[in-house]
């Protein structure tokens, strides 16, 4: 198991990122790869509870699940997330906010459990396409 | 464009012919036929990888030669993204969405 962590910082004081964190109409418009698209969500992430998200992208369509399983208002979510007919388990996500001065806020990003961190979330359908291109890519760069 | 390379890829003949170029090279039509499938049907397939972007072609005397463009293959793999990538590029827009919000 390994984990993966993200520290970032913006311009925003604890409460307002804390919003865009947790609100269906700011998570929409950033969850996602660069050029990816939301296309259903059920993702109000401020209250414990069961989500789900369907990112469109130019492979088609892949949908993420999971549970809120921790919130502390303008501090701490925490949530389990799972891409159904991926072969790994369900890890948890945790996003950390600290306040840093008046108008900024350092967030910390946790992902735990994940197995590999070459899972690819993109991948789904296409898994073994990609493997066997990537493998013989590799060959016939070496 | 990506969605036109999936499809053509999606094809276990057509996977089989873009793998063995890429382990291989440039190849001619006629050596990738496998003896299983007929002139007309492979030539379909070959339009299909040409009209994705997949393949390039280029006449030497009488033959036609094939080989793998590696943009194509590039593209591919920008959409092969780790757990960080995925977080990375989120947190990104995030920053790009706060600052058009919150701009004085």
């Amino acid at each position: 198991m390994s984990e993966l962590r993200i520290e970032r910082s913006y311009s925003i004081d604890a409460t307002q990122l804390y919003a865009y964190l947790t609100r269906a109409e700011y998570l929409v418009q950033w969850w996602g790869p660069e050029g990816a698209s939301v296309s259903a969500a059920s993702l109000d992430l401020s209250r414990p509870g069961p989500w789900s998200i369907t990112i469109e992208t130019p492979r088609g369509p892949f949908e993420m699940t999971g549970e809120v399983l921790k919130v502390e208002p303008g501090r701490l979510v925490e949530f389990t997330m799972d891409v159904p007919g991926q072969n790994a388990p369900d890890s948890t996500v945790r996003f950390e906010i600290v306040p840093d001065g008046a108008r900024r806020s350092r967030l910390t990003l946790v992902q735990s459990g994940i197995t590999d961190d070459m899972v690819e979330m993109g991948k789904r359908g296409w898994g073994g396409t990609l493997a066997r291109l990537e493998r013989v890519m590799g060959l016939a760069g070496a | 464009m990506l969605p036109d390379t999936f499809a053509a890829l999606g094809n276990a003949t057509r996977l089989a012919i873009v793998e063995r170029l890429l382990r291989e090279g440039e190849a001619a039509a006629g050596d990738l036929a496998d003896g299983t499938m007929s002139a007309p049907a492979m030539s379909h397939h070959f339009k299909v990888l040409r009209d994705a972007g997949i393949l390039e072609q280029r006449v030497d005397a009488q033959r036609r030669l094939y080989s793998v463009r590696p943009e194509a293959i590039r593209a591919i793999g920008r959409w092969s993204l780790t757990h960080r990538q995925f977080w990375e590029q989120s947190l990104d827009r995030l920053d790009q969405l706060i600052d058009k919000e919150n701009r004085p």
